[in-house]
């Protein structure tokens, strides 16, 4: 009991990084409505510039030069933008904190104006995927900025590891642990004071309740937000300086997480709470590291994983059974939703795409062929986000997850308890059921914990649905995909999978002949996967249930009040989508020679939502055209060649830079509905009688030409 | 507003086509270290040439082989050099006759010697570009000074993945289609799904940091280095037998790697060791959330609390250099009292300049690299032509340690595949290259005190010729390290490898 009570104590230094996250948050949600998924990687910029500037006395400004030093324009030597500033030698501590939470603040300002200012309009998945590609944009400049090396900053005042411990039950926890406790709350108590007692708090209460309101009492709304989105992130930027001296600066990116679970313990709204939860948060999570070192502790239940699940999930059902009651930040006016219209055509579609990738198929070289497999795969996929975020509005980061949890299940269900390759460490015990069934089983298992993850959807709507979702990745992680108990020995790291045979015939990925993940008949099992799929949400969308999901999506009170089942209609989508992301999640591991936990990260599903937006995630063609991006996919490949010599972290800054502009200008649209448009101009276009010449082409006709056309009118 | 609308969207699918770079900027599939581009270049400006930063190198060449014969003479071959083919291994004296009488250019006529990598970067969750730019550094002075192998200049093609398992495959499969003379793998969190494609394809491996039990056991894979191998029970040897603790705490990661790693080469030893030393000590291991601040002061009351009664506890870290420091800072911070013993991944800037690193013990391989004064002759020389080569060829950034090993492992591919075809080996066909990395009993590895044998790998991890670990002392900030209590020979790990592969074995399915 008494180790129960000092890690519990301990858990303060941890908590109170969280709690100065999470009163952050509330801050920038209270200002514009937005959750900022990017607030981690400020603190972590405002860290490097506070480490950057003690170290070497430099500070580097958010962005890169646009002409980069390479190819042939190194030999222009031309620096257009000015991105380092050296402030002299060995500057003093407080200068660098002041410098670095100027940055954070000069942060905050770029992101309003540039960003969440002309999303101020947008509908919520469009402020998701804006914050997250800010967040993209932060963590690669912080690339190209400060490079990768490891930071090595002590910290300073009582923020380091050289002050002494303090002794407490004969335990010995570090002192800095309680000087973070204090600056979390001290700055907690601040910001509820500004926000209680100012003049600026209170215009800022009343734009959170009523924008429109606010702004008919003279108040303006932007100026409003701007200036929530520099406290904000003077915050992270205070919380990132701070805590340094624990961990390094890239790490803070990843901090969001709990932060958010802070954020939403004080019911977004409340700044106080916020403190409070986060330091429960972090008290609780040190707390399950001592818990599960005793001997008593299950082995079914994931030890490691427990300490960051429990407080998630306590927050997943405190927003289900107070979800109503959570608030909603609008805003004056909200832009229309993305357009999902009916497909058309959609076994010509289907049949041209099918015969170009059994072309491409027979076209391609080996490692070509493993690349179209991508892109069909992630094409797969992406149809679970159509049904789900794009015609049912339900803002959903867990999908990926749920396809991590088929092929796991699937590896699970289908071993026998030998080693499929003789090099595998881990060895599968399983169900040895026939490869179909296995499949079957694992997509049943997907669906079933997709409609467990979507109860919270029936109270809870719009971006606290992604939170919470996104909470629920964490959750799936760490108690389902890294359960050996459930997973078998290789959860943690690689479990084997199975060679899977259908009827007698192999289709994995792996080719026995070639020993490339390239074998024709996977990638005819995976064509004839994606056209049966995508035909069937086509017809999702051109029936009758399709037309219930756009109204939910538009309005639930009006869904209802037409004789809509909402609850049903959204627990019937959730599992339709889970059902989607579960097969390709087993035609995922059929691919690889073994499947790991790390292939189903958080980042790797936001960035798989990111790229479904970008291709336009109401309709099929654009989970195709996302499909064709994805990272590995055939236009990133392609398109590779041609950038082979440029360093990463540019290419990544430049491609956040563009979803978020993506982001505001096509709303979730993508790509695909402005091909569809420039189609349909220019099939216009075609279909104008062609005797009759544009007004512009009369004006270029000869007097002859006029003379006959007149004529050849009259007979 | 129209025409303004109309420029955000051509701005938009200009940035989508931006994107799709960024996806494949991760998943570089270029050869961007191809020695078609290097060459030309570069060749003038030579390791060896007349440019100012080659006149160091070459007064350690022409100079430090002198003093050595005086200084060292049981070193000395016949010919005078600071080399023995019987000591560091075979080619070790006709490597040092080419670093110091370099022979020029490659022949670019000649069909080129085609050397691939595949490499993670580009991914805030791990990115080591620095891999990529030492064997590079590596390559392209052997096309501009060395000569190339035997004429041949070496064609280096490099695949990046990111942390996509997709990726990973398409860069096996890219590798299996070019056919290599010889491949160099790079870090990769996805190895264990490359291995069937690349060894599948018959192509030869030799590996610069093997961090999954299938780097350690897959036949065809040769490592120079030994990763968890070496460092993991060396360091329970060292714990055990050499410190003589009798609590020992092991801390290692809850990652893929780090979870192998422990169940394969920690947990197995110590049990081991204790099997053989009934009641000298205890041992537990602790977890640790790699990147996660919140568990690690928990940890080190968990740690405290193990300690209880101890009188000679020691914390052993088998963790990335990151996690490292942070677990360091928490000890520290906790008051926590006992020997720390770091395996070499947090051998690192950050971790040496924290104050509490007065007094770790950190894991090495030969000789101490910040301590010149300790160095011999032909360390010092490894030692300049590695660094004249990545100032000539290497990039603006800092130098690391694993862009020192990558070096390394070029160089040593290098005199090998030099040797193979002086003697008569087939370096165009795969198998008869394996079979003479297999088989060697005295391999070269260029910066390596010793020869490495292959033939007696254990069965267990039949991949891992380097079989040797140290530990060294460091004062603390700004000071030095020393030779820890094993002195200069270290620790040699060959016999408890077959030890725990006879009494504790790998389990085995069915």
């Amino acid at each position: 009991m008494k180790e129960l009570i000092i890690a519990l104590i301990a858990g303060v230094g941890a908590g109170g990084l969280y709690a100065m996250l999470g009163a952050g948050l509330v801050v920038a949600f209270r200002g514009s409505g937005v959750i900022n998924f990017a607030h981690g990687a400020v603190a972590a910029y405002a860290a490097y510039t506070f480490d950057e500037l003690r170290e070497n006395g430099d500070v580097y400004l958010p962005w890169f030069d646009p002409i980069p030093e390479f190819g042939f324009l190194k030999t222009l030597r031309i620096n257009n933008l000015p991105v380092k500033l050296h402030l002299g030698e060995d500057p003093s501590t407080w200068l660098a904190v002041a410098v670095a939470l100027l940055m954070s603040a000069f942060i905050g300002l770029l992101m309003h104006f540039l960003v969440f200012r002309p999303l101020r309009n947008a509908p919520t998945l469009g402020k998701v995927i804006g914050s997250v590609g800010v967040m993209l944009y932060l963590s690669s400049i912080i690339a190209v900025n400060f490079g990768g090396q490891n930071r090595a900053d002590v910290g300073f005042g009582g923020f380091t590891t050289d002050s002494p411990a303090v002794e407490i039950l004969g335990g010995t926890i570090p002192r800095s642990n309680f000087y973070l406790l204090a600056a979390a709350v001290v700055m907690g108590a601040a910001v509820w004071a500004l926000y209680r007692f100012t003049r600026f708090g209170i215009s800022t209460r009343a734009a959170d309740e009523n924008e429109k309101g606010a702004a008919l009492l003279g108040y303006s709304p932007q100026f409003i937000a701007g200036a929530n989105w520099v406290l904000a992130s003077v915050l992270a930027g205070a919380a990132g300086v701070l805590f340094i001296h624990k961990t390094q600066p890239a790490l803070f990116v990843l901090f969001v997480v709990p932060a958010l679970g802070a954020a939403l313990f004080g019911n977004l709204s409340s700044v106080p709470g916020a403190t409070v939860g986060g330091l429960l948060i972090g008290i609780a999570a040190s707390g399950g590291v001592e818990l599960a070192d005793k001997g008593w502790w299950p082995a079914w239940l994931p030890a490691e994983g427990v300490r960051n699940t429990v407080p998630l999930l306590v927050i997943i059902l405190i927003l289900y059974f107070r979800g109503d009651k959570l608030p909603i930040r609008g805003s004056i006016s909200i832009g229309r939703q993305p357009r999902a219209p009916e497909s058309n055509n959609v076994l010509i579609g289907l049949g041209v795409c099918v015969g170009i990738a059994i072309l491409l198929s027979n076209i391609f070289v080996s490692s070509w062929e493993a690349i179209l497999t991508t892109s069909l795969l992630a094409t797969l996929f992406m149809f679970s986000l159509v049904v789900l975020v794009g015609y049912l509005g339900q803002i959903s980061l867990v999908q990926f997850s749920l396809a991590g949890v088929a092929a796991f299940t699937m590896t699970r269900l289908a071993a026998d308890g030998t080693k499929v390759r003789p090099n595998d460490f881990f060895v599968n015990t399983g169900w040895d059921l026939p490869d179909p069934l296995a499949a079957l089983g694992a997509v049943i298992v997907a669906t079933i914990v997709g409609l467990v993850v979507g109860i919270p959807a029936l109270r809870i709507r719009g971006v606290q649905l992604a939170v919470v979702t996104l909470s629920a990745v964490i959750a799936l992680e760490d108690i389902l995909i890294r359960n050996t108990t459930l997973l078998g020995e290789g959860a943690k790291s690689t479990n084997p999978t199975p060679e899977p045979s259908w009827f007698g015939q192999y289709v994995g990925a792996f080719n026995p002949d070639t020993n490339r993940t390239d074998y024709w008949k996977y990638t005819a099992f995976l064509i004839l996967a994606v056209s049966l799929v995508g035909v069937a949400v086509a017809n999702l969308r051109r029936g009758a249930m399709g037309r219930k999901f756009l109204a939910v999506r538009a309005n639930e009170r009006a869904a209802a009040a037409a004789g809509i089942d909402v609850s049903k209609t959204k627990m019937l989508g959730f599992g339709i989508s889970s059902a989607i992301a579960g097969i390709a999640g087993v035609l995922f591991a059929y691919k690889l020679p073994a499947v790991s936990s790390d292939n189903f990260s958080v980042f790797a599903g936001l960035a798989l939502l990111a790229f479904a937006y970008l291709g336009g995630i109401t309709t099929i063609g654009g989970a195709v055209i996302g499909g064709l991006l994805v990272a590995g996919g055939l236009s990133a490949e392609t398109l590779g060649v041609h950038f082979e010599d440029i360093d990463v972290a540019y290419i990544n800054a430049v491609g956040a830079i563009g979803l978020i502009i993506n982001a505001i200008v096509t709303g979730g649209e993508g790509i695909a509905m402005l091909q569809t448009d420039q189609g349909k101009h220019i099939l216009a276009g075609l279909r104008r009688d062609p005797t009759i010449a544009p007004p512009d082409s009369v004006l270029n006709l000869t007097q002859e030409e006029i003379q006959g056309d007149v004529e050849g009118a009259l007979v | 507003m129209v025409s303004r609308n109309k420029w955000l969207r051509l701005l938009t699918v200009l940035f989508a086509f931006s994107l799709f770079a960024a996806a494949c900027g991760s998943s570089d599939d270029g050869d961007s270290a191809d020695s078609g581009d290097t060459e030309t270049e570069d060749a003038d400006s030579g390791v060896l040439g007349d440019d100012e930063p080659e006149e160091e190198p070459e007064e350690a060449m022409e100079e430090e082989p002198e003093e050595a014969t005086e200084e060292e003479p049981e070193e000395a071959p016949a010919g005078g050099g600071v080399t023995s083919d019987a000591v560091q291994g075979d080619g070790a004296e006709w490597w040092e006759q080419q670093v110091t009488n370099p022979v020029g250019p490659a022949d670019e006529s000649l069909e080129p010697v085609v050397i691939t990598m595949t490499n993670v970067e580009g991914s805030p969750a791990g990115s080591f570009p620095e891999i990529r730019e030492g064997a590079m550094a590596a390559a392209e002075n052997i096309n501009a000074n060395l000569g190339g192998v035997n004429g041949r200049p070496i064609e280096f093609e490099v695949c990046v993945n990111g942390l996509d398992p997709a990726e990973a495959t398409n860069c096996a499969n890219e590798v299996a289609d070019a056919q290599p003379n010889l491949h160099i793998q790079g870090i990769n969190f996805f190895n264990p799904l490359m291995w069937p494609t690349i060894t599948g394809a018959g192509i030869p491996v030799l590996q610069t940091v093997p961090i999954f039990v299938s780097d350690f056991n897959t036949p065809g894979l040769i490592s120079t280095e030994g990763g968890c191998v070496s460092a993991f029970p060396g360091g329970a040897q060292y714990g055990v037998e050499v410190l003589e603790s009798d609590a020992i705490a092991v801390v290692h990661s809850d990652t893929g790697p780090g979870f192998e790693c422990f169940a394969d080469t920690q947990e197995r030893f110590y049990d081991q060791l204790l099997d053989e030393n009934p009641g000298a000590f205890k041992w537990q291991g602790f977890p640790d959330a790699s990147g996660d601040p919140t568990d690690n002061d928990a940890i080190v009351q968990n740690i405290a609390a193990f300690f209880e009664g101890a009188e000679n506890p020691s914390v052993f870290f088998g963790i990335q250099a990151s996690d490292c420091n942070e677990i360091l800072s928490s000890l520290s911070s906790a008051g926590v009292e006992a020997t720390i013993v770091m395996s070499g991944s947090c051998r690192d800037d950050s971790v040496l300049a924290n104050p509490a690193s007065a007094g770790v013990h950190v894991g090495g391989v030969d000789t101490i690299t910040e301590r010149p004064d300790l160095w011999n002759d032909y360390q010092i020389l490894s030692f300049d032509v590695r660094e004249a080569a990545l100032d000539a060829f290497g990039p603006e950034a800092p130098k690391s340690a694993f862009m020192e090993v990558a070096h390394d492992v070029m160089m040593s591919a290098w005199v090998a595949l030099t040797l193979m075809d002086n003697s008569g080996v087939d370096i165009d066909d795969g198998a008869s290259v394996t079979d003479y990395f297999v088989n060697a009993t005295n391999l070269f590895r260029v910066a390596g005190a010793k020869g490495q044998d292959c033939t007696t790998n254990a069965s267990e991890f039949v991949s891992v010729c380097q079989k040797q670990m140290n530990n060294y002392v460091w004062s603390g900030p700004g000071g030095q390290f020393e030779y820890g209590p094993s002195g200069e020979e270290g620790v040699d790990v060959t016999d408890i490898l077959r030890r725990v592969g006879e009494s504790n074995p790998r389990p085995v399915a069915e």
